[in-house]
């Protein structure tokens, strides 16, 4: 199959698109059960210590109430897997397990009663008593712990002792949240001693693993279902603690189970993207070139005993920061500090949107300090190889994403000086940063089947991937409608089922890339069979005809995606380049931002519209890392002090500026895949905060280095700026 | 949540004497503000009496007064023509305050009587006078960021985050209630709102099942003139950092009157009449208002995280009334 064919690329219509608004697509939480119970939680007040005593009897005296689990009853539950590629949980000691508190809105007990409402109430009836202890819930308060294996190439501190220009700047980016739409749900259903899930989920198998494990089943007796998942941004790959304590009390009342969380429950229990506090240092020739860079990142994690029980959460800041420019020296050192907060894990480009706030903020400062135009420092450091393992990408265009973002955005108008544009009461200024992704793809098999229909063929492709809202129903449809050469009408997707052929996780944008080369595999078998029946080699295909011919009413067919080999001589990147332009005024706090512009190499694009949905996206959750969102946790009384979404600032259309976004054509990355795609989910965010921050330094000369530039900080910055 | 029973109220003095006879009693209106609190275990009424059906829906209007129902809700507030015209500063508010939907369904009487912001108020776990009186106040040792730098005391610090009210302390506007007794009140806006002192759980001089049936705003020669300027983090939908509802008189280029309000920075509207007073026969210019703007913050005090709100507080009146200036008319 060629990438030149006539579909792929192109904008399609998402095939789900009718289903989901017409309200037929049936999500975790939709789902109904006869005798479905429902569930509710009561979580910790403390932030640490223990529980002394958990008093249900008002509770159990509230109506509708069928059940009340806590640490004293919540009856065995085997051990779970973590890290060994099969499953994961955000805790490796199961929900309830002891009287131990780990951070404010652990779950303590669990209520299950008829109705949603009565399960509510009835929680929140409980009565805890604690014996709290002191916490830490401030990455700055923490003690960090030194993690051991450390990148470094050549010699840095050398290198930075010698250098004719040096930066040495500290970055920081706060706790925030993936906040899906769709909050964490689960319906859990024992149907004769097998367990079947109803999940908002990201990976079917994993949770699969988890549950099987939990309960001593079998892996085929516990089957999980997602076919629509709201949205995650990695917020979804753990299995939850709701979800694994629905299933035991869907065991112990025989009973359907449904838990959807609480928005509050979403945002304290979920784990989020790490704090980081991100010290770079830079060493540069007079002109730019780059001799040394040295990375040094705290990043919270969960309590003691997670740095103790096993390799602790760390968010991976030094991962694209030690490829991505040419740089002789380079050594990164991580730090993890144990807070008493709900394990983070991975938000929507870890290490990524965390380290390139970092280095492309300070390479910003590189260019002012050496009176370079941030572009062309870019270009001058430019690497058509993995900086680290130097190895060459096998596809690279990068200097073609600067150069056309660049024009599209009147980069070359830019007069360096800060303060040198405004209009009205704004300071209006320009900055862009480099976008960069690495290309994900891992073991993934998909079946096509084709069924003889009154005037044709329907095909239906299957495989266990889910699609978080991202495309892959569309995506599939039309790699397949495109690889078989049929109309789009003729071709069902299905997703999201353990019965299905088995994907990977949907994470780390690798699921296009590792689906669809497998769903176009088995459409290569399906057609080299057929087409065996053909009477002549120039005979055109049609299916039907030839399914007739073969004396068959429907044909399948797996294809498979392998692991990538460890010996692979080339590496695999997406990049892009990220230009912003924002309008600030100074005596208000106001950062606006008015217009942003992207080019990105993804290599091939399978579907325009979710494309081109994913990078928009990308950019918008690039402007609320930037000017809004934060978790802050009280120091003192460890209160999440934004538990909902009016205290947790996500931009509004208000926020949403003027995003042009456009990929490069015809770059396929033709050795990454058999479609030459990589993914394009989470690349959009990476460059946009650093391109904020340099463009609001260039309107008004002012430097912030802490996200999210909140109004309170930018008039600090001013209040020490020495220019006003 | 608790199970509560739902009532719809039929009459004025039906619905005042039903929540006045049940302590635990409490009215719905639009529901925007009370039901969150309801779901977060905040408030636990026993009782909710809708006043939604009660005929207080109408804004009638002279031309000496407008006679808002309490009912009316607070997108049609914003709406009317002459409301728009004759104060202007009435509909910016509402405008720059919630989103089109809590607009359409939240109501006047409602918007005035919303609680604070303050995420320990929130809380059900945390020590919070206004909500657990003698509890504490978290916020004197916690988060401070959005707490009040006007009008707090060691009791309470809650900024008081309504975009109505700050509009409503520039109108002279009254507030007419029904009491649960049979009795009525007519009372000054001014006062309206109380100081938390040491009874901060008490938000307004309201008695327990007084039903606000209207509010009235006399026709003032300066709300023509009228203006609301809010600063916020995100640039809509969201509550005041900071912002101001001013009013100037102005006449070849002096102020004869002017109207200051703050809101999103003090425990309650927060009318500021010494500025008001220190613009009177200025020049309409930068430096009497900035002087204005010194004075309407001279008694704040910055806790540990919220002194920016000071500092931009005086840019916001600044702006507020430079930007009334310059319009026509
Ligand atoms: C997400 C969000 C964002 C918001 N943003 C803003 C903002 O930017 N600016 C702003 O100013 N506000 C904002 N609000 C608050 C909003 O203004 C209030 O929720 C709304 O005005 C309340 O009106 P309601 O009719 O729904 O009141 P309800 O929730 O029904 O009632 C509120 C209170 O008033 C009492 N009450 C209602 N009617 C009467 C009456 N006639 N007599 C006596 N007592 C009565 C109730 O008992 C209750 O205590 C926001 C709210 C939300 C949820
Ligand atoms: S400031 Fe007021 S509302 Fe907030 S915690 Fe203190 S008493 Fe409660």
């Amino acid at each position: 199959m060629s990438t030149t064919s006539p579909r792929i690329g192109r904008p399609a219509e998402r095939i789900e698109a009718r289903i989901k608004v017409t309200g037929q697509a049936r999500y975790a939480a939709d789902v109904v059960l006869p005798g479905l119970a429902h569930a509710a939680y009561v979580g910790s007040a403390i932030a640490c210590g223990r529980v002394l005593a958990v008093d249900t009897a008002r509770a159990e005296q509230a109506g509708g109430v069928l059940l009340i689990l806590t640490h004293d009853n919540r009856g065995p539950l085997g051990d779970l897997p973590n890290g060994d590629g099969t499953g994961l949980t955000p805790d490796p000691r199961p929900p309830l397990a002891d009287d131990r508190i780990d951070y404010r809105g652990q779950i303590v007990a669990m209520v299950v009663a008829e109705s949603p409402e009565q399960a509510a109430h009835a929680a929140s009836l409980v009565e805890v008593r604690y014996e709290p202890a002191p916490f830490v819930v401030d990455i700055d308060d923490g003690a960090g712990t030194r993690l051991s294996d450390v990148p470094r190439r050549g010699d840095c501190a050398a290198a930075l002792r010698a250098a004719p220009v040096t930066i040495d700047v500290l970055y920081s980016t706060p706790i925030q949240h993936p906040c899906p739409l769709e909050p964490h749900a689960t319906v859990a259903h024992w149907v004769d001693h097998d367990l079947v899930v109803y999940d908002s989920t990201q990976w079917v198998l994993g949770d699969q693993a988890v549950l099987a494990r939990a309960f001593g089943l079998s892996n085929e007796r516990v089957r999980v279902l997602a076919p629509f998942v709201g949205g995650s941004f990695g917020s979804k790959v753990f299995t939850a603690a709701h979800t694994l304590l629905a299933a035991v009390a869907a065991r112990r009342l025989e009973r359907p189970v449904k838990s959807v969380l609480r928005r509050s429950e979403v945002l304290t229990t979920v784990g989020p993207r790490a704090a980081t506090r991100q010290r770079i240092q830079l060493a540069a020739e007079r002109d730019g070139r780059l001799i040394a860079l040295r990375h040094h990142t705290r990043s919270h994690c969960a309590t003691e005993r997670d740095v103790a029980d096993r390799d602790p959460f760390y968010e991976p800041t030094s991962g694209i920061t030690r490829v991505l420019y040419a740089c002789p020296n380079y050594e990164a050192v991580h730090d993890v500090v144990p807070l008493h907060l709900a394990k983070p894990g991975w938000m929507r480009a870890p290490g990524e949107a965390t380290g390139l706030w970092a280095l492309e903020g300070a390479l910003d400062e590189l260019a002012c300090e050496s009176g370079l135009d941030p572009l062309a420092l870019r270009m001058r450091n430019h690497s058509s190889r993995d900086a680290h393992t130097g190895k060459p990408y096998a596809s690279e265009h990068l200097r073609e994403c600067y150069e056309r973002g660049a024009e599209r955005f009147g980069w070359s108008r830019r007069e360096p000086r800060p303060r040198s544009m405004r209009d009205g009461d704004a300071w209006i200024g320009w900055g862009m940063a480099t976008a960069a992704h690495p290309g994900n793809r891992d073991p993934a098999s998909v079946r096509v089947r084709l069924d003889r229909e009154r005037g044709g063929v329907h095909v239906t492709v299957a495989t266990a991937g889910i699609d978080l809202g991202t495309g892959l129903y569309t995506a599939l449809a039309v790699v397949v409608a495109d690889a078989l050469d049929l109309p789009g009408e003729r071709v069902t997707v299905e997703l999201g089922d353990t019965r299905l052929p088995p994907a990977p996780m949907t994470g780390g944008s690798n699921l296009t890339a590792s689906v669809a080369p497998a769903a176009l595999a088995a459409c290569t078998r399906l057609r080299r069979r057929l087409l065996a029946f053909r009477r002549a080699p120039d005979e055109s295909a049609d299916w039907a005809e030839l399914l007739d011919r073969a004396g068959l009413g429907d044909i399948e067919a797996i294809g498979t995606t392998d692991a990538r080999p460890p010996g692979e001589r080339h590496a695999h990147h997406s990049f892009g380049a990220q230009f912003v332009e924002v309008r600030v005024v100074p005596e208000l706090g106001r950062i606006r931002v008015t217009r942003v512009v992207g080019v990105f190499d993804v290599g091939q694009v399978v579907d325009a519209t979710t494309t081109r949905s994913q990078l928009l996206g990308g950019v918008l959750f690039g402007v609320g890392q930037a000017l809004l969102e934060q978790q802050v946790h009280d120091p003192v009384h460890a209160l999440p002090v934004h538990a909902d979404l009016a205290g947790y600032l996500l931009p509004c259309h208000a926020d949403v500026p003027d995003i042009d976004v456009e990929w490069l054509d015809a770059v396929p990355d033709v050795t990454f895949n058999a479609i030459g795609c990589r993914g394009a989910g989470e690349i959009g965010i990476t460059g946009v905060a650093p391109a904020i921050a340099s463009a609001v330094h260039h309107a008004i000369g002012v430097r912030l280095r802490d996200l999210p530039l909140t109004p309170d900080r930018l008039l600090a910055a001013l209040a020490e700026s020495p220019r006003e | 949540m608790r199970p509560f029973t739902y009532v719809e109220g039929i009459s004025v003095a039906d619905a005042a004497a039903a929540v006045h006879a049940a302590p635990a009693a409490m009215f719905l209106a639009g529901g925007t503000a009370i039901v969150d609190l309801m779901k977060l275990g905040v408030l636990a009424p026993a009782a909710l009496v809708d006043v939604q059906r009660l005929p207080l829906g109408d804004i009638e209007l002279d031309d000496r007064r407008a006679r808002i129902g309490a009912c009316v809700r607070n997108a049609q507030l914003a709406e009317h023509p002459e409301i728009r015209a004759r104060w202007p500063v009435v509909r910016e508010a509402l405008l720059s305050g919630m989103s089109a939907q809590l607009r359409n369904m939240s109501t006047v009487a409602g918007n005035i009587l919303q609680r604070t912001r303050c995420p320990y108020y929130r809380d059900p776990h945390s020590a919070c006078n206004k909500r657990v009186p003698g509890s504490g106040c978290a916020v004197q040792t916690g988060w401070d960021r959005d707490a009040a730098v006007l009008g707090g005391s060691p009791h309470c610090l809650a900024v008081f985050p309504s975009d109505l009210a700050t509009a409503l302390a520039i109108l002279d506007a009254i507030v007419y209630t029904r009491r649960g007794d049979g009795g009525a009140r007519r009372l000054p806006f001014d006062g309206f709102h109380r100081l938390p002192g040491d009874t901060p759980e008490r938000d307004t001089v309201l008695d327990h099942g007084e039903l606000v049936t209207h509010l009235e705003l006399p026709d003032l020669a300066i709300a023509r003139r009228s203006h609301y300027f809010k600063v916020r983090d995100r640039a809509s939908y969201d509550f005041a950092l900071a912002s101001a509802a001013v009013a100037l008189d102005l006449e070849r280029g002096h102020v004869r009157d002017a109207r200051i309000a703050l809101g999103g920075v003090a425990t309650r509207p927060w009318r500021c009449t010494a500025a008001e007073q220190s613009l009177r026969g200025k020049r309409a210019e930068l430096a009497s208002f900035r002087a204005a703007a010194d004075l309407a913050l001279a008694d704040a005090v910055a806790r540990t995280h919220n002194g920016f709100k000071i500092e931009l507080a005086r840019h916001v009146v600044v702006r507020a009334l430079s930007e009334l200036a310059a319009r026509p008319g």
